[in-house]
């Protein structure tokens, strides 16, 4: 049966409220579009509709500039990604499956860190990123953001675990498997669908925070892509086809990341998350 | 750096032979297997976090050795006029926000729950998980260009409507700045919190319904006497998730406001930040972030108590 078959044979008053809450959802995103395409003139002359002739020459205008923040943010993001599926697939998988002494107190020490503000630690970060002479550099900038993302993805990855069944490791323990080769057979690949959705939430992070990069990236060329847009914007103020082609051009990458990735984000959140 | 960590590791293992069982390599493992995160969370966040707290009690200003000052900081802080304007500034944000995104997106879940087709449940959920993945940076400043004096989306819908006489310049004066950027976002149904609420509902077993309804529940009466106490594990961590992102704003004070006009959108990040980064006081700006740990302390305890009071979902 096609979609367009399904939505007409299911609720459709509440379908048509759902419509009209992402049409008022999307409308600013839409608007960013359309004026990409504009320039001065027609942005004023036609403000709620699009424009023929369409400018594409606003992006070949900003894409240097903004492919360059692109750039950095795919080399920041990209280890960081790495860093956290590795480190919460390890310490969640430990947490869900290993009974030791300390395992509670562990877990709460860990999420406690979840309740401190970023911007608390941001300082004696700064302070001890400038000591390690360790400012605008690559790792100055993966390793903090791969420790402000993997409390909660230990927390995503622990209950996600936890809902597995218990005898494909006991059973593969009792075939002889060691606890590497449990980690190693059994835990990966089983985490692939968990994994994806704390990739997502990463990929989100550091695709999103300003703070940090503000804070420790001086070379403006240097910076990624959400920071970067702000000294973006300062230049094209006026301009308002460049600019908003600009705005365009920074959130392109993420939506075809998550268009390849959405099915697995939303299975892996299956089940819900809770307290 | 590299010893402390080391020894520390040395002093668990010894908890395990404590007792006198052999140290195999089963019993081992876990404490193997947590090292790296939390010798990197050692160095990264524990650390910065303890001396962030001992910071707060010196006048350091990030080059001269730090002096012991006392309370001094948070003395003078609680006479700052901004920091008191900063903290009424947050907590109306962080009721309202957070209210509104709650119930935005418990509405909107439940009306995607409906549905009762698979299919369908998931072409919404994409539909609205679309505005997330735009780099927040860029979502406030097309929002900023809603509220814009001139040419703004806001204010040129009201000319057409012929309500010319109510634009306002929303983000640049006092009466108007703080809300216009909690309607950030509206209408709020496009959040984490949703995702959440629609999987958690999608999970719950669907003999509860069918028991509802032969008990005669109407749909309200199921939401509000069924769903909402069953994701009250949800609900409190997306309220917690919630609350904790807007005692810490700053993003929108970094993109479009810095805080004014006046103090109308002060928040204490944004006054650690400029303390911090623009004046180099490092030992008074610590002190306001202590401040938003106490607030974030304090809220996240007394919510996970209310939530495991009579729970009737989980066994402690």
């Amino acid at each position: 049966m096609s979609i367009y078959r399904q939505i007409q044979r299911h609720g459709f008053p509440q379908q048509s409220v759902l419509l009209f809450l992402a049409l008022l959802t999307l409308y600013p995103f839409y608007f960013m579009l359309m004026t990409s395409l504009k320039d001065n003139e027609q942005f004023f002359k036609q403000f709620w509709s699009p424009a023929a002739p369409f400018h594409f020459e606003n992006y070949t205008r900003v894409f240097p500039r903004v492919a360059g923040f692109i750039g950095n943010s795919i080399l920041y993001s990209a280890p960081t990604l790495l860093l956290v599926c590795a480190l919460a697939l390890l310490t969640g998988y430990t947490f869900a499956r290993y009974r030791f002494k300390g395992r509670e107190i562990l877990f709460l020490a860990m999420l406690a860190l979840m309740m401190l503000p970023g911007v608390l630690t941001l300082i004696p970060l700064f302070a001890q990123m400038r000591d390690w002479a360790w400012l605008g550099s690559f790792q100055g900038v993966v390793l903090p953001w791969t420790s402000f993302q993997i409390v909660f993805a230990t927390f995503v990855m622990r209950v996600y675990f936890e809902k597995l069944p218990k005898e494909v490791f006991e059973a593969a323990r009792l075939d002889g498997a060691g606890e590497f080769g449990l980690l190693w057979r059994i835990a990966v690949p089983l985490a692939l669908p968990g994994l994806g959705t704390i990739a997502i939430l990463n990929v989100l992070f550091t695709w999103n925070d300003i703070i940090w990069p503000l804070v420790s990236v001086f070379d403006r060329d240097a910076l990624p892509v959400a920071a970067g847009m702000l000294s973006f914007r300062s230049d094209y103020r006026t301009e308002f086809g460049p600019l908003f082609a600009g705005y365009t051009l920074a959130s392109i990458p993420l939506i075809i990341v998550f268009a390849f990735t959405i099915r697995r984000f939303i299975r892996g959140l299956e089940g819900g998350l809770s307290l | 750096m590299e010893t402390q960590p080391r020894s520390m590791i040395g002093s668990r293992q010894n908890v395990g032979g404590a007792k006198s069982v052999p140290i195999t390599w089963v019993r081992l493992a876990p404490y193997v297997f947590l090292i790296p995160a939390f010798l990197l969370l050692l160095a990264l966040r524990y650390i910065p976090a303890v001396s962030a707290i001992l910071y707060s009690f010196t006048d350091w200003n990030g080059m001269r050795a730090p002096n012991y000052v006392g309370l001094q900081n948070y003395t003078e802080l609680f006479k700052d006029r901004l920091f008191i304007a900063s903290l009424s500034n947050i907590a109306f944000y962080t009721v309202s926000h957070t209210a509104l995104v709650v119930v935005m997106a418990f509405f909107a879940a439940e009306l995607v729950f409906s549905l009762r087709n698979r299919m369908l449940q998931t072409l919404w959920q994409i539909i609205f998980v679309i505005p997330l993945v735009v780099p927040q940076t860029v979502t406030f400043l097309v929002w900023g260009f809603v509220f814009n004096t001139q040419s703004g989306l806001l204010n040129t819908l009201l000319v057409s409507l012929g309500l010319g006489n109510l634009q306002q310049p929303w983000l640049g004066q006092s009466n108007t700045a703080l809300l216009s950027i909690i309607f950030i976002g509206f209408p709020f149904v496009s959040s984490f919190a949703f995702l959440v609420y629609i999987s958690s509902l999608q999970s719950l077993p669907s003999e509860i319904f069918d028991a509802a309804k032969i008990d005669g529940c109407n749909t309200l009466q199921r939401i509000f006497l069924v769903d909402v106490p069953l994701l009250r594990g949800a609900l409190v961590l997306t309220v917690i998730l919630l609350v904790l992102e807007g005692i810490q704003l700053l993003t929108p004070q970094l993109v479009l406001t810095g805080g004014g006009p006046g103090t109308s959108t002060e928040s204490p990040a944004n006054l650690l930040y400029r303390s911090a980064f623009k004046y180099g006081e490092f030992g008074y700006a610590t002190a306001i972030g202590v401040i938003m740990l106490l607030i974030g302390l304090v809220f996240s305890y007394f919510s996970i108590r209310l939530r495991y009071q009579g729970a009737v979902d989980v066994n402690i």
